[in-house]
């Protein structure tokens, strides 16, 4: 009995240990602020290594009023930004965020940003939870 | 057997035939393939095209009495006798407007002392309710940019974007615009419309076309 016990335990731990799950990991992280320090634009490279599909569902940044995920589309030759709630980073696949695609989106700055430093924004995932990621302020 | 002789000879020269032919048949030249005659690196744009897409015939720059972000009132007749290079944006623009104010840094940085002068930068914004001239004002001083950034009230700022043919949506602090930008000659007539956010150099090598014109 003891033994089937042990065997059972061992099985659980495995299925355990192979259980699909992302491996998030962020990369390239820079932000633009505008010229008059009231709002930025966060950009980044987002992988995910892991056997299981993540999404990106929130974004926190401590030095504005408001941080999102965004996507500027290109609607009819007019260019808008559209909120992206939930956005899909799916297994072995790699999301970039860009100008004139997807962008964190830092609407009012507390305080003005200094080129050259790095800022946290804290990512938050549907799987993976929370991610601080340091990106760096930069003029272009 | 012998009757048969002679048709088995027919059949096996027949054979070697077709087997030498298809040696040669296997061994030819490679043909050009459908892509292979598809030329699929772009000609070299003859050096008396714009890059732009040139308005043929050019179009009258439409008539316009604004505020520039100096509290000057500036009107299209202001930039006869210069080549002007507008656009239009607004300054809490976070994504796509700041390619565009770092494009005209780029002309601004290639020209040098002709701005100003032989040529003009000029944004016209598509966010007059937040764009005053003093905020406009500050915007130049914080790029150093020299250039005009015009606006107006609303309605008379809905006037100018229909004639410029720019689609305006305002939602909360965020504007969608079409971003288009328009190369004028000195006389005044819009020469070559551009669609999206070209590169800088688009925007210098035609600039030198119509300078050099």
């Amino acid at each position: 009995m003891q033994k089937w016990f042990g065997c059972g335990i061992l099985l659980l731990w495995l299925l355990t240990a192979c259980a699909a799950k992302p491996d998030i990991y962020v990369e390239d992280a820079w932000m633009r602020p505008d010229p008059m320090m009231e709002n930025a634009a966060g950009y980044m490279t987002i992988h995910n290594d892991g056997n299981a599909d993540d999404a990106l569902i929130g974004v926190q940044a401590e030095f504005a009023k408001m941080a999102s995920a965004h996507e500027t589309v290109m609607d009819d030759a007019t260019h808008r930004m559209e909120a992206v709630p939930r956005l899909a980073i799916p297994a072995g696949e790699t999301v970039v965020f860009q100008p004139l695609s997807y962008h964190i989106m830092l609407m009012g700055l507390h305080a003005p940003l200094e080129y050259g430093q790095a800022v946290n924004l804290t990512l938050e995932f549907e799987k993976s939870g929370q991610i601080v990621v340091a990106s760096e302020v930069r003029r272009e | 057997m012998l009757r048969f002789r002679p048709i088995v000879n027919i059949v096996l020269v027949v054979l070697l035939l077709m087997a030498v032919g298809a040696v040669f048949w296997l061994r030819r030249p490679a043909q050009p393939g459908y892509l292979d005659s598809v030329n699929l690196t772009p000609p070299p744009i003859p050096d008396d095209l714009f890059v732009g897409n040139e308005l043929m015939p050019p179009v009258p720059l439409a008539e316009f009495d604004l505020m520039n972000h100096t509290g000057k009132r500036v009107s299209n007749t202001d930039f006869h006798g210069k080549t002007t290079l507008l656009t239009f944006a607004y300054t809490s623009c976070p994504d796509t407007c700041p390619v565009m104010f770092g494009r005209f840094l780029g002309v601004q940085q290639e020209f040098g002392a002709v701005i100003g002068a032989d040529v003009e930068l000029v944004f016209v914004t598509v966010d007059p309710e937040v764009d005053t001239p003093e905020r406009l004002q500050r915007h130049a001083e914080a790029m150093d940019g020299k250039w005009y950034f015009l606006t107006e009230e609303l309605a008379v700022m809905q006037k100018v974007w229909e004639d410029f043919r720019v689609h305006v949506e305002k939602e909360g602090a965020l504007v969608g615009h079409s971003n288009v930008t328009y190369l004028i000659d000195d006389l005044g007539l819009i020469r070559v419309r551009y669609s999206g956010l070209p590169p800088t150099s688009v925007f210098v090598a035609d600039l030198q076309k119509l300078l050099e014109e």
